[in-house]
């Protein structure tokens, strides 16, 4: 499945290298990847003793998550001390006690990423002491990056494995990377998601016609060559709603993401990640049971952290609803492995919830475990009483790889092209305009942009999966001033595949019908 | 194509020079060229090299050991009289061991010195011009880390005490690319005096003897900034020399497989210069070490009679290079990228 990586994240590869001619090839370069990058962050916490490690998402937490678990290129570093870049301004400065701080990135063109993340630590103590004890990690620099101190007019010290790599280097490094993410089953927005692992006692088909209880399901492979499997929740589903009181005021749960991945992990071993997206009315909305046990006094200390805390809280019905589907099918179809509730780093390997700490760095793993607990025993007494009831059960629908991954691109060609000319609009009336970040289409526009197609919302679904899983689109969440809520939004991965798909587009055109 | 650096006016054609940056090429891309950088590597970055060395040396031992300091001409004429080996040596003796002497070598060489990053940078970016390495280590007689540190982790200093740490970059043990330091390293030990220079267990150190195995069997060896002043190096060099002279290299067994790239003053030092290492196997590149990786990056990246090239001259059934070469700057002005990128975008153009 490796081959695929190549030929669709950058169509033909764009420099016919050596390194990339043979799938063992590939598997090595993966591989190497990987000693690489344990080997250097294992140099840089030994050298600067880090209290805490800031990801730049996505890829960055990604890689320390394929680390954390790998075997023979284990690096130690417990989750506790690891905080995403996305929500550093969520917690207060007192989580920031002791110097240094690391951050880490793997890739650096532009710099935009970190650029931001040492304006969000100056925003945070503009004396600028937090930044002393700053040092920044970078995998791999393009031979257009500087070499950091530009970026915080603080000197702060960069580090780096790669410099001066070339475009096409640049592009092939950053594709061994997917690879090795991809084969370590390593996904790109894990920290953010409950995860729940179920072993299969009958065969995997049996396992998809029990998904399909009331939801649309479709199978694919992931890069690395994993069996993925997308279960979407309709809207106009009575069967699958939120207590109103559970979610903050007028919180909106149709035309989002409302779905569950499921990841093969091990031989009839599955993951399965609920994944949903309230938007938010206001910029600080009202919730008056808002889970603070759990979450801490961050859930309302911004618009954005409640979005992420609501986020987790539907999740957890999402989760209710998979399982449910599963206990209906009968007792022997699945054992469910619930996440360990304790917070031990040696379970790092299983399933526990620690990785959550990165993105809910205030959260209660306890309490949280409890709460995943109670919807698989929630799902089971549900489960047991839906038993031998007729049900209309959507078969999965098949689509080959290749045809997905062709999708995937004409939809990433399609969304670039709409915020192009959104760009565009706007430069009409102030030519300097800057792109804000970030800058993206909701799930409902990209739905509505991929229904021009004709492909079923399931389908699409897995193409959002397969382009975040690529590295090719990242998610955000953004207010949207014209709708007044918050909400998750999509844009491509950066310039460099921006520009790929620009120039793929300038070439081959859209996709018909656009 | 912009931004080519072009051969000296007394060099003529530089037809056998430009054989010779398609020999470097080719080889690169066959992970078959081995690099080896002396002083001259470091000059733009302010480091004093060669005699300028030995005067700054030899400012240190005089305020030592007389009473009057010597005038900047009378130290070029000493720094001229004795190799730079001999003067180490002789301020080795006079501060009283080697520690102090690689302490005031240090402080000598770090007292101007700036960090050379578009050097360096050119340099990385031609070893991993497609992602992977194009070179299985690198050779300097430095004694700084400037090119390791600028340029990444991914390049590990070798020291003369660092033989495990080469074993295991060799083994892959380590995803580092050595840079073998056969003279040392500040931090640990340095060989500058001539005492130790000629130590016995020197023949037997592991990062001379990978030296000299390269050396034996890469398809090109390439010294950028170096003059073969050192005497060790020197004596390995011309035990080899022979077979370097004898050493057959693709389809032009006439052409030389050793390149020495120093820039010569004029003409004349060309003419001698060139005869000299032509006596001793090499073809001398009158290029200093920026311009030469310059050169050598456009010769892989754009140069006619690269492999790329000559595929795309086929799929687009065009002839004539000069021909290629609008078609690709008119695409790049068009799309606004880069020349490279403009012809990986007529490669996938073509190939749908």
């Amino acid at each position: 499945m490796n081959e695929a990586a190549i030929d669709t994240t950058w169509l033909n590869p764009i420099i016919r290298s050596r390194a990339y001619e043979t799938r063992q090839d590939r598997v090595e370069l993966s591989q190497l990847r990987r000693q690489e990058l344990h080997a250097f962050l294992s140099q840089e916490i030994e050298t600067s003793t880090p209290d805490k490690i800031i990801v730049v998402e996505r890829r960055g937490t990604a890689i320390l998550r394929a680390l954390k678990e790998s075997e023979s290129y284990h690096l130690d570093f417990p989750w506790a001390n690891v905080i995403s870049s996305s929500v550093i301004e969520q917690v207060p400065g007192e989580f920031y006690p002791g110097m240094p701080i690391l951050i880490f990135d793997d890739m650096k063109k532009g710099g935009s990423h970190i650029r931001r993340v040492i304006e969000k630590l100056t925003k945070m103590d503009p004396t600028k002491g937090l930044l002393r004890g700053v040092r920044v990690a970078v995998f791999a620099m393009h031979e257009d990056a500087n070499s950091g101190s530009e970026d915080s007019g603080s000197g702060v010290a960069h580090t780096w494995f790669y410099r001066g790599l070339s475009t096409p280097a640049y592009r092939n490094i950053r594709l061994s990377i997917l690879s090795m993410l991809q084969s370590a089953g390593s996904l790109m927005l894990d920290t953010e998601h409950l995860e729940v692992r179920v072993r299969l006692k009958r065969p995997f088909p049996s396992f998809l016609e029990a998904l399909g209880r009331r939801a649309d399901v479709i199978p694919f492979h992931s890069l690395g060559g994993r069996r993925n499997v997308a279960v979407v929740f309709r809207d106009n589903d009575t069967a699958h709603t939120f207590p109103d009181h559970l979610l903050p005021l007028g919180a909106k749960t149709t035309d989002i993401v409302k779905k569950c991945r499921i990841i093969e992990r091990g031989q009839d071993e599955y993951s399965i990640i609920p994944i949903c997206y309230p938007s938010l009315p206001k910029k600080l909305p009202e919730w008056p049971k808002a889970p603070i046990e759990i979450f801490g006094n961050i859930v309302m200390s911004s618009g954005e952290a409640t979005f992420y805390v609501t986020a987790l809280v539907a999740a957890l019905h999402v989760l209710e609803w998979t399982l449910k589907a599963l206990y209906a099918a009968g007792e022997g179809l699945v054992d469910v492995i619930l996440p360990i509730p304790e917070f031990s780093e040696s379970d790092s390997k299983a399933c526990s919830l620690n990785h959550l700490k990165v993105m809910y760095p205030t959260v209660n793993l306890d309490g949280l475990s409890k709460l995943v607990a109670m919807a698989n025993k929630k799902a089971q007494e549900k489960g047991a009483k839906l038993r031998g009831h007729p049900v209309e059960v959507s078969p999965p629908i098949e689509v080959t790889s290749a045809e997905l991954r062709r999708r995937a691109w004409q939809l990433l060609q399609v969304v670039r092209a709409e915020l192009d000319q959104r760009i565009a609009e706007k430069r009409l009336f102030d030519a300097q305009w800057p792109v804000p970040h970030p800058f993206g289409l909701s799930a409902r526009e990209i739905f509505d942009l991929a229904e021009r197609f004709g492909w079923p919302r399931v389908v699409t679904s897995a193409l959002f999966d397969i382009l975040i899983d690529d590295g090719h689109l990242v998610t955000c969440v953004d207010f949207n001033l014209r709708e007044q809520c918050w909400e998750r939004v999509f844009e491509p991965d950066g310039e460099m595949v921006s520009e790929l798909v620009r120039l793929y587009t300038t070439q081959r055109g859209l996709p018909g019908g656009f | 194509m912009d931004n080519e650096v072009k051969w000296p006016d007394y060099v003529g054609a530089g037809h056998v020079l430009d054989q010779a940056m398609n020999k470097v090429k080719e080889a690169l891309y066959n992970k078959r060229a081995d690099f080896l950088f002396g002083s001259g590597m470091s000059k733009s970055s302010k480091v004093p090299i060669g005699t300028e060395l030995s005067v700054r040396l030899l400012e240190e031992f005089f305020p030592r050991a007389s009473t009057s300091k010597p005038e900047e001409t009378t130290l070029k004429s000493l720094a001229q009289k004795y190799p730079l080996e001999v003067v180490a040596e002789a301020v080795k003796q006079m501060m009283g061991g080697e520690e102090k002497l690689t302490k005031s070598v240090e402080a000598v060489l770090f007292k101007n010195q700036k960090r050379d990053d578009d050097l360096y940078n050119l340099f990385s970016s031609i070893c991993f011009l497609e992602g992977e390495p194009l070179v299985d280590q690198i050779f300097t007689t430095n004694f700084d880390c400037l090119f390791e540190e600028d340029t990444g982790k991914k390049w590990v200093p070798i020291g003369i005490e660092d033989n495990e740490k080469l074993r295991k970059t060799k083994r892959r043990e380590i995803p580092k690319i050595p840079v073998i330091h056969l003279h040392g390293l500040f931090k640990q030990r340095c060989i500058i005096a001539e005492t130790d220079i000629f130590e016995q267990k020197r023949v037997t150190n592991t990062s001379l003897m990978e030296f000299e195995h390269v050396l034996a069997n890469s398809d090109v060896f390439v010294f950028v900034g170096y003059s073969m002043s050192d005497p060790d190096i020197r004596a390995i060099y011309m035990r080899w020399r022979k077979n370097i002279l004898g050493r057959k290299y693709g389809p032009n067994n006439e052409d030389t497989a050793v390149f020495v790239v120093s820039p010569p003053d004029n003409g004349f030092d060309y003419t001698v210069g060139s005869s000299m290492w032509g006596a001793r196997g090499a073809l001398l590149i009158p290029l200093d070490a920026l311009s030469f990786f310059k050169k050598l990056k456009h010769f892989m990246v754009y140069e006619s009679g690269s492999k790329k090239l000559e595929d795309l001259k086929d799929i687009l059934k065009i002839e004539d290079e000069a021909v290629l070469g609008d078609k690709v700057d008119r695409l790049a002005r068009l799309l606004r990228v880069k020349k490279e990128d403009a012809i990986q975008f007529l490669f996938v153009a073509r190939s749908f």
